[in-house]
């Protein structure tokens, strides 16, 4: 009985101690690690979206604690993952390592982001969070993923493992306790079974000698009380006189055994109530484990092989809603949203039923309504003769993670200020267009379209209004384009339209069309009408390219094109667009360093003034002596630098060299001659314009009015109202404005008198036929008159005879100019000219 | 004309009522913090059960991106708060750089924005917000003004003469802010001594600013003397404290029959010293669109002496991240010496206050979730986030010791020490829009160097006179003629 009751104990408590350590165990190597996993996701996750939020604050009260916040976030996780360390380091040594390298490199370009942003250098954070720390933190989540889904797998295991020990114990358990409990019963009646037989054989004989039968004989054999009990008996019936007095002293004696059986009988009842303790207090531990299962933090539910749902734990009724009544003896179906694909639901019932194990996401809702994706993993639970009789599912609240998840990939594809797919997702549009027109052979077309003059709205109205301005354009042209098809923003001002389902080419111009008028109506940001206009350029696919990239770029060379037409128009790509490309990129390559290689000069013509013939003026005239190409024609390479830019830079040496050469000539004698040189509409929007012409008028000691400066009148018909506002702002520097090549454009004399114009150039093409042609003569007398009636000088350009300076003089021509009288001249061979005319001033 | 003048005019009328309504206020003083919140949440309530409002009802909020974490709190705990409380949801949008003008016009969907102080008379005009008074009687929510916990300056935050069309929410009165430990600097203050036989100290009057600001300026170790913003946006800004004290009590933008008087010597003395900075300023300072984003890193990463700004730059400057921690000092706006004593006027340069659109369709939850976020202790919650230049807008704000820690004493108790001298913000006139436009514009030309400081108050004054004729002038001057009650006339101490 005591070993049996020794081997319970020994069991029970072995049974305890290997839940005890098992539950430490899972707490310790995956529980604990796999929360710490999950807060590592979470706060890297939180790092992430504010480093990509960080470029997008463009004001600096809300970027200042936006960046102090990345500091805080960064600290946060350098603790978190510190923490992380001391516990898994000698679990995961490899994880570990591969998250700290990862993580190290990725800190290192937080910093630079929070850095370059305290600076307001936007561009510069967010290059580095596109293009640097955004493959470090995908590695780093990755790898995070991984160690999770690692200890996830490792922890189902030891999960398993601990129940099947545990119900092996429990069963040995049971078997020796119902073995302990029959062997006290079996010994208890064996033994009063053998005391009562022999107590009655002694009852019975006294029983017939206190009746008188003396002649009764007792045998009883062995040596115990009873066997010295009938020796005494005989003794008694040997001495009659002192029967009476052994018959009593024998019977105390007796009673006195009996009581102390009775007392070894209570004592093994004592004992087995120590083992029903015993196994009493095993139970209880059993539900302790039941209990860790009911208040996990993660969703457990347990159904039986035909769904029907048993046991929902506390965290399943937190998320859900449901309580475990509103649930049992129904599926899980009633969670369903109809959200999770149908294949998804296939897959799962095919595999457990199998006896396999699914796992995946599954969108469910809640009792609320609200959806929420739960990382699912299912198994099936069998008996000792494997049949499936439950399915364990444990779930994982992952609606936060998956929202996450979704924001950093829309901030990816789609551009934050016009709300449009961004450069990467159009291209992954065009090369799904172009897989889908060439799988159905038919065509599709790729637009690029680039606002005409933002670039000269955003740097003198501000950026605010600027993207304000993106903001409307992207509205109007996502507006002008079909249903179908797709409208991103390439960057800056840039924009693309793709469209597929297209037969011919023709099929894209009425889209064309919608796209050029919507642009019709002025823009109005914040007090202004802004007038703003598109270039389109377009690509065909397969026609202009079978890739992509090279649509892309055939699109871009048309829509330069289209630009070069006069802009606020539409151009397909042709082949020879890209070899005229090819040699203006060459030309722009030159002429961006023929400054500093000072391959620039001035030629100089003279302006004569009919009054006298003297020389009043000069006009600089722009020449390039290419190292590599020889002389370049000014009709080439000045329309380039107005395009690129390069003419701000070149106009302003110009306006530098004209006023120090000016300056010479009137230190040599001629004090009154004034030099012209020509503007053009690009540096007049600039900024630096009146510095440059005040700096230069200063450093030289020039008087203002002896700067004339020429212009176009292409400046004056692109818009009006702030051509008028730049004039007069010039025109207060107290230089002179003069129109050149007058007659060529679409000037009419309402325009000019709304212009502070002191000179009016008429263009060389009306005084070529002014001898032979009538209707030159008209047109040029025509500008004569009206330049006269506004009070204007006129010079007429390119007289080369006598008969046309004849014909001017008699007109009212003011001022003359041409290779009548010089050709334009170096400065040293046009003092030389000075000096032999002897018109010195 | 008859009816805008009539609108007009009961605006402004008589302003006894107004002081009438302030008495009233008075009754709130008392009011302890949180219990304008709890009053704001059980009308709400009210209005719930009485089926007036439904439950399921959303407020449409639009905010700039400089201030929403000041609507919604930190992790948008005042967001969740309100919305337990009242189980009314918020749908919170950012508002583009615009003028409030502008957005609101072009966006009807909207219950509940932000304007600032010169926005109001041109909003009012053009009938886009409401009037806030009805609704405050209905929900018997006076606006406290006492000195202990009471809305800073309600006469130019929330009314218009007598009207009660904005809630404040931001006291963006601008001060000038200038680094500690240079002016502590034993070389500088000696050699400062030796150059300008006078102390290195605070300066005083705006000839001591610039003084201070040439002293300072080092351009060819990137340190500039000043980093005042002078962009073509923001002119106005830098100029009217300059202006409005060349005179005792006020030098005031016109006369009482509205003519200009800018274009006079105080107006140009005012326009040179705008101008003089620029010599001493960061090379990007006259940029279209350089504003406090050009100005504020610059200061916050030690390149400059001086600038100017409201509250929340001292919150910027002493976050962790600022290389400028406890080396800067909030000091009154520069004055002019007049008869031995510092005469110093300021103004309130942005100020995002709350108002409530015409098209507004929950103009009631929207007056009470505008009276709930501005509660003493709600608004102690919304302004301690990082986040946000909303700037302190109660009194009890300024002895608040969370908001102590955050801004610092001395800089609470400089602005604390200018309430006194705050003038209105731009003309107060309808138009307004206008009127600075054209004033900015001249502004740029000087510290662009295009034109004189004469010809430029010359210009403005003859642009204002043509705005003037077109809103009317007749209107403008009986309009103006309220406006200079609201001047303050007292000089202030050095």
């Amino acid at each position: 009985m005591i070993l049996l009751v020794g081997a319970l104990l020994f069991i029970s408590n072995g049974i305890i101690r290997d839940a005890s350590e098992r539950l430490a165990d899972i707490h310790r190597t995956q529980v604990k690690p796999l929360a710490e996993v999950n807060e590592l996701q979470s706060k890297i996750n939180r790092v992430r979206v504010t480093e990509i939020y960080l470029p997008l604050m463009g004001d600096y009260f809300a970027l200042a604690a936006e960046i102090d916040r990345l500091h805080t976030l960064i600290a946060d996780f350098d603790q978190s993952f510190d923490r992380f360390k001391d516990h898994t380091k000698s679990i995961y040594p490899l994880e570990i390592k591969s998250i700290n390298n990862s993580w190290k490199r990725l800190r290192g370009n937080l910093q630079k982001v929070a850095e370059a942003a305290s600076l307001s250098q936007l561009d510069d954070a967010r290059r580095i969070s596109t293009y640097e720390s955004s493959p470090r933190f995908v590695s780093l989540s990755r790898t995070l993923d991984g160690l999770a889904q690692k200890i996830k797998i490792e922890s189902d295991s030891v999960y398993q493992q601990a129940l099947s020990s545990l119900e092996k114990k429990r069963r040995q358990f049971l078997i020796i306790s119902v073995m302990a409990v029959l062997s006290g019963i079996g010994l208890l009646l064996l033994f009063s079974r053998s005391l009562s037989v022999r107590v009655g054989y002694l009852r019975r004989a006294f029983n017939r000698i206190a009746e008188g039968d003396m002649d009764e004989t007792l045998e009883i054999k062995g040596n115990d009380e009873l066997a010295e009990l009938a020796a005494a008996f005989a003794v008694m019936k040997e001495k009659v006189r002192s029967r009476e007095q052994a018959l009593n002293l024998a019977r105390d004696e007796l009673e006195v055994r009996v009581q102390h059986r009775t007392q070894a009988l209570h004592d093994t009842n004592q004992q087995l109530s120590a083992e029903v303790e015993e196994r009493r207090k095993a139970e209880q531990n059993l539900r302790i484990l039941s209990q860790a299962v009911s208040q996990s933090p993660v969703s457990i539910i347990i159904t039986d092989n035909t769904g029907s749902i048993e046991y929902v734990n506390q965290a399943f009724t937190t998320i859900t809603g449901y309580s475990s009544e509103e649930v049992k003896g129904n599926t899980p179906r009633m969670l369903s949203s109809g959200k999770t694909a149908f294949a998804t639901y296939q897959q799962l019932w095919t595999t457990i039923l199998a006896g396999g194990e699914w796992e995946g996401e599954i969108c469910n809702r809640k009792k609320s309504g609200e959806l929420h994706w739960e990382y699912t993993h299912i198994s099936p639970v069998k008996d000792e003769n494997d049949v499936i009789t439950h399915f364990l599912s444990i779930k994982q609240d992952v609606t936060e993670k998956k929202a996450q998840q979704e924001k950093i990939l829309y901030q990816a594809q789609y551009d934050s200020l016009t709300d449009l797919p961004n450069r990467m997702l159009a291209l992954d549009r065009l090369e799904s267009t172009i897989r889908q027109s060439r799988r159905n052979n038919i065509k599709a077309i790729l637009m690029f379209i680039d606002l005409d003059g933002f670039k000269h709205i955003n740097d003198s109205l501000g950026h605010d209004v600027g993207d304000v301005l993106l903001i409307q354009a992207a509205r109007r042209l996502r507006d002008s384009v079909r249903a179908v098809d797709t409208v991103a923003r390439h960057g800056g001002d840039e924009f693309l339209v793709i469209m597929g389902g297209i037969e011919d080419r023709d099929d894209g111009l009425p889209v064309v069309e919608n796209l050029l008028s919507a642009f019709a109506d002025p823009f109005k940001i914040a007090g202004n009408d802004l007038v703003v206009t598109a270039s389109i350029g377009l690509a065909l696919y397969p026609d202009d390219g079978e890739d992509a990239n090279v649509m892309l770029r055939n699109a871009d060379m048309a829509m330069y094109q289209a630009k070069d037409n006069g802009r606020n128009t539409f151009h397909f790509y042709n082949p020879s667009i890209h070899e005229h490309l090819s040699k203006r990129l060459e030309l722009e390559k030159y002429l961006r360093h023929a400054i500093s290689k000072q391959e620039l000069s001035l030629a100089y013509q003279p302006i004569i003034d009919m009054d006298g013939e003297r020389v009043v003026a000069v006009e600089a005239l722009l020449r390039w002596s290419c190292g590599a190409l020889g002389e370049v024609s000014p009709v080439q390479f000045i329309p380039l630098a107005e395009q690129t830019g390069l003419i701000i830079e070149i106009g302003n040496w110009v306006i530098e060299n004209a006023c120090q050469q000016l300056k010479q000539w009137h230190n040599m004698g001629y004090p009154h001659l004034s030099v012209s040189v020509n503007i053009s509409p690009r540096q007049i929007q600039g900024e630096d314009l009146h510095q440059t012409i005040l700096q230069h008028l200063h450093t030289n000691e020039l008087a203002a009015e002896q700067l004339i400066l020429e212009m176009t009148e292409g400046m004056l018909i692109r818009n009006p109202a702030e051509a008028r506002r730049i004039l007069i702002s010039l025109k207060d520097l107290g230089v002179q404005l003069a129109m050149d090549d007058f007659g060529t454009g679409y000037s009419s004399l309402s325009n000019l008198k709304n212009y502070p114009f002191d000179l009016l150039k008429i263009d060389r093409e009306f005084v070529f036929d002014i001898e032979d042609d009538p209707a030159d003569r008209a047109m040029v007398l025509a500008a004569i008159n009206m330049g006269k009636g506004l009070g204007l000088k006129t010079i007429a350009e390119g007289v080369e005879t006598q008969r046309q300076l004849d014909l001017l003089r008699d007109m009212g021509c003011d001022r003359v100019q041409g290779y009548f009288h010089s050709k334009p001249l170096k400065a040293e061979q046009l003092q030389s000219w000075l000096e032999r005319n002897s018109v010195i001033e | 004309m008859t009816d805008r003048f009539s609108a007009w005019n009961s605006w402004l009328a008589d302003t006894r009522i107004g002081l009438l309504g302030l008495l009233l206020c008075c009754c709130a003083m008392s009011a302890t913090a949180g219990f304008q919140a709890d009053r704001a949440v059980a009308a709400v309530k009210s209005l719930i059960s009485s089926g007036e409002v439904d439950s399921n009802a959303v407020i449409k909020l639009v905010v700039k991106q400089g201030n929403i974490a000041n609507f919604l709190g930190n992790e948008h705990e005042l967001k969740r708060v309100w919305e337990q409380q009242t189980g009314i949801l918020l749908d919170v949008r950012i508002m583009p750089q615009l003028p409030s003008l502008e957005y609101i016009k072009s966006n009807p969907n909207v219950d509940i924005t932000i304007a600032r102080n010169r926005e109001y008379p041109d909003l009012v005009e053009q009938q886009l917000i409401t009037e806030l008074g009805p609704l405050a009687n209905r929900f018997s929510m006076p606006l406290a003004d006492d000195s202990e916990s009471g809305y800073l300056l309600p006469q130019y935050q929330a009314y218009l003469g007598d009207k009660l069309v904005a809630i404040p929410a931001d006291g963006d009165v601008a001060v000038l802010y200038i680094r500690k430990d240079k002016l502590e600097d034993e070389a500088n203050q000696a050699l400062y001594l030796h150059r300008y036989g006078e102390p290195l100290q605070p300066p005083q009057s705006w000839q001591e600013y610039q003084q201070q600001v040439e002293f300072f300026h080092q351009p060819d170790q990137e340190f500039y003397g000043s980093v005042e913003q002078r962009d073509l946006a923001s002119g106005w800004m830098f100029w009217i404290p300059r202006y409005t004290s060349q005179s005792f009590p006020n030098q005031y933008l016109f006369d009482e029959q509205m003519r200009p008087l800018i274009d006079s010597p105080a107006g140009v003395a005012a326009t040179e010293s705008y101008r003089a900075t620029v010599a001493y300023s960061p090379p990007g300072i006259l940029k279209a669109g350089n504003s406090y984003t050009y100005t504020l890193p610059l200061f916050a990463n030690g390149y400059g002496y001086s600038t100017m700004i409201t509250l929340a730059g001292a919150k910027v400057f002493g976050l962790s991240s600022s290389k400028i921690k406890d080396k800067f000092l909030a000091v009154p706006m520069p004055g002019k010496r007049i008869n031995g004593e510092i005469h110093r006027r300021t103004t309130l340069i942005y100020g995002n206050n709350i108002v409530i659109p015409s098209s507004s369709e929950q103009p009631e939850l929207a007056f009470l979730f505008a009276m709930w976020l501005t509660d003493p202790d709600i608004s102690v919650t919304g302004l301690s986030v990082k986040g946000g230049f909303a700037d302190p807008f109660r009194y009890s704000h300024f002895t608040d010791p969370g908001l102590q820690q955050i801004y610092g004493a001395q800089v609470l108790d400089t602005v604390a020490a200018e309430l006194d001298s705050v003038v209105p913000a731009g003309t107060g006139l309808p138009g307004d829009v206008e009127y600075i436009n054209a004033l900015n514009r001249n502004l740029h030309r000087v510290a662009s160097g295009t034109l004189s400081a004469s010809q430029a108050m010359a210009e403005t004054s003859r642009d204002w006179n043509l705005i003037t004729d077109r809103y009317g002038r007749e209107l403008q001057i009986k309009r103006w003629k309220q406006i200079l009650k609201h001047y303050p006339g007292a000089v202030s101490k050095p």
